[in-house]
């Protein structure tokens, strides 16, 4: 278990509920669901305002509601793989050209109005499991995007991460410590 | 209705709705097989029509698009597509987003400065830079618009076609732009509503145009190991630099600057008061660069870079979202022109000073969303290890003096309860060590930072 991992433990310990918590009456939705169209049988979703097409799910989960399957954190050079084992294979939904987003991709999905997860539900759903280390992991994830970075004054190579625990950047190692993170896949409809 | 508009599409078409014998020619699509015709292209060899009704076997034509010309001019009157002639100083569309909907497709493009209408051309066989205009379909000819759906059921789905747009600087010129970016796209049943999309915006890419690997900062793009593969610089505008390459700012970022009276000045001008991003529609006020000294008596100017504010916006009191401060605790001469009150150098108070001014001639300017300032922020410089900004300093000028590094969003920053705090970027590193450069993250109310105000110059 690496630090990063220990450190959004930490960090999920103030979430205490399964489901995000929002604030609907005064902060205006960054991801409201009108701007999407959710397809359930596919498991995909397509934004209005950008053309993106997304899956609904975080990899290592499925279904309708995303409960089925488990928790998938890998490297992101074990990510990479896992895209092009998949784009080569039957592909998802009927598409072969799925991809890591990049930073401003991954953050047009951030629901500014909720945190932990910073996700609309309706869109994103995230598993709900009892089990409270899960869930605050789940509620607080930290996911890959696709632009690289570095780091202060490390010869280490990072990639742009986002927790949507509430949105914020953070750099992940790449080599050295070669963190392991969640990731979501997406493609242009466009 | 469906009459006027088919009329309307008649005096568009490219053969001409007088002159169906020539669609043999412009409609011949070269393993098009029996694709049915879009309503511009009168026949095809399998669906004999009437120029009136140039409808599919299947169903009557529904011109459903929203955004059909609008030209009140007499037909006489127009132009002949036939005579279009590429004038390469016209400016192109520089965005174009297709997305294929069930036997149809949405188009969607920005805004071009001195473009009255656009004339969107597709063929089935591969658009390329070169392709000559005779060559290809008319979709739409002298649209007033910057969207368009294709009429129900005119296309074939699993059929491959070739989209771009050309500018024209009046309805009744023959001179058109290069090409806009060239989308294909395949229609099919998909789920889409055409309609959902009209007001599609291409995000801003990041500027990335190198990858690492586990172990090293490539120069350049998808080198390395597996790791270097599938990154950010293998997708998106950055990829083709968008045919003007660098000149319209860095990578796929297309900027145009803006003079004090709000003309449209070229790229080499030396004097610009504002930016207008063509692939956002948003008009960014530019800073003068900084000189790390500001405050009354100090700053240059009313948009001195080194210039910082508190976050206050005064009308979410009682909100349960917190207003802000509307002056720092302890320095609150951090911004030009202060005069010593308590409300002064705020992102509020700021905002209507410059809405008073009338900066580039508008009034309606205001703070960024998060969103929006992460469209301009640059993200390709970070592999050198000490680059200190995370815009395109071509256009945004900064000098290794300015103060500010953080820049505010009027985006409330929320984590659970209201922290107090909203969004800010990290545009440039003060440090000198990378650490914060091109950060996204909440900061306290109360705290200075630098602004760039926005307004919507293109919906």
């Amino acid at each position: 278990m690496n630090k990063f991992f220990i450190a959004s433990l930490l960090t999920g310990v103030v979430a205490l509920q399964a489901q995000a918590a929002c604030n609907t009456s005064t902060i205006a939705a960054t991801t409201p669901t009108a701007n999407f169209t959710i397809d359930e049988d596919k498991g995909v979703v397509v934004d209005h305002t950008t053309g993106l097409m997304w899956k609904r799910c975080v990899e290592g989960f499925s279904g309708a509601d995303c409960r089925s399957g488990s928790t998938l954190q890998s490297t992101f050079a074990a990510a990479i793989e896992y895209i092009d084992t998949l784009n080569e294979g039957e592909g998802y939904a009927g598409y072969n050209d799925w991809r890591l987003p990049n930073l401003k991709e991954l953050r047009s999905i951030v629901e500014e109005r909720c945190a932990r997860p910073s996700l609309n539900e309706e869109v994103f759903p995230l598993k709900n499991t009892e089990a409270s280390d899960d869930r605050t992991t789940i509620n607080s994830m930290t996911l890959f995007s696709s632009t690289p970075t570095s780091y202060f004054d490390s010869t280490d190579t990072f990639i742009w991460t986002v927790s949507f625990a509430n949105g914020t950047f953070e750099r992940s190692s790449l080599g050295e410590y070669d963190y392991i993170r969640f990731f979501r896949l997406v493609r242009d409809a466009r | 209705m469906n009459r006027i508009l088919l009329s309307v599409l008649c005096a568009v078409a490219l053969s001409g709705c007088g002159t169906p014998e020539e669609s043999g020619d412009s409609g011949a699509v070269d393993g098009g097989t029996d694709t049915p015709a879009t309503p511009t292209t009168p026949t095809t060899p399998t669906t004999p029509t009437t120029p009136e009704e140039p409808a599919t076997p299947e169903e009557p034509v529904t011109p459903t698009e929203p955004t059909t010309p609008t030209t009140p001019t007499d037909p006489d009157e127009m132009p002949d597509p036939a005579d279009y002639a590429v004038d390469a100083a016209l400016q192109a569309p520089v965005s174009l987003t297709a997305v294929a909907a069930n036997q149809q497709v949405v188009l969607r493009w920005n805004d071009t400065p001195n473009a009255a209408a656009y004339t969107v051309y597709y063929s089935t066989e591969e658009i390329t830079v070169d392709s000559e205009l005779s060559s290809l379909l008319i979709a739409v000819d002298n649209l007033q618009g910057t969207s368009y759906i294709s009429p129900a059921a005119y296309l074939s789905n699993g059929s491959t076609y070739y989209v771009a747009v050309v500018a024209k600087e009046s309805l009744t010129s023959t001179n058109v732009s290069s090409f806009s970016p060239i989308k294909a796209f395949v229609p099919q049943e998909n789920g889409i509503v055409a309609e959902d999309f009209l007001q599609m915006r291409e995000l801003n890419d990041t500027g990335t145009r190198f990858s690492v690997t586990s172990e090293e900062h490539l120069e350049g793009c998808a080198e390395g190991d597996r790791a270097s593969k599938g990154q950010d610089c293998s997708f998106g505008r950055d990829v083709d630099a968008i045919a003007s390459g660098d000149e319209d700012g860095l990578g796929g970022f297309s900027f145009s600057k803006i003079g004090s009276d709000g003309s449209v000045l070229t790229a080499d001008s030396e004097d610009w008061s504002c930016v207008l991003d063509q692939v956002t529609g948003l008009m960014w006020e530019v800073k003068e660069a900084g000189d790390s000294a500001r405050g009354d008596g100090f700053s240059s100017g009313l948009h001195d870079a080194d210039d910082v504010f508190t976050w206050y916006e005064p009308s979410l009191s009682g909100s349960g979202v917190t207003e802000g401060e509307q002056s720092h605790a302890s320095s609150p001469d951090t911004c030009f022109a202060y005069n010593g009150s308590d409300s002064f150098c705020n992102t509020s108070d700021y905002r209507a000073r410059v809405n008073l001014e009338g900066l580039c001639g508008y009034t309606d300017w205001r703070l960024p969303t998060a969103k929006e300032l992460l469209s301009i922020t640059y993200y390709g410089d970070s592999f050198a290890r000490r680059s200190s900004y995370a815009v395109d300093t071509n256009f945004f000028p900064f000098s290794a003096d300015t103060l500010a590094d953080s820049y505010w969003t009027m985006s409330p920053y929320y984590d659970v309860s209201d922290a107090g705090r909203a969004w800010r970027i990290y545009l440039r590193d003060s440090v000198s060590s990378g650490q914060n450069l091109g950060v996204m993250n909440g900061m306290s109310k109360g705290t200075s930072a630098g602004v760039i105000l926005v307004r919507t110059a293109h919906e």
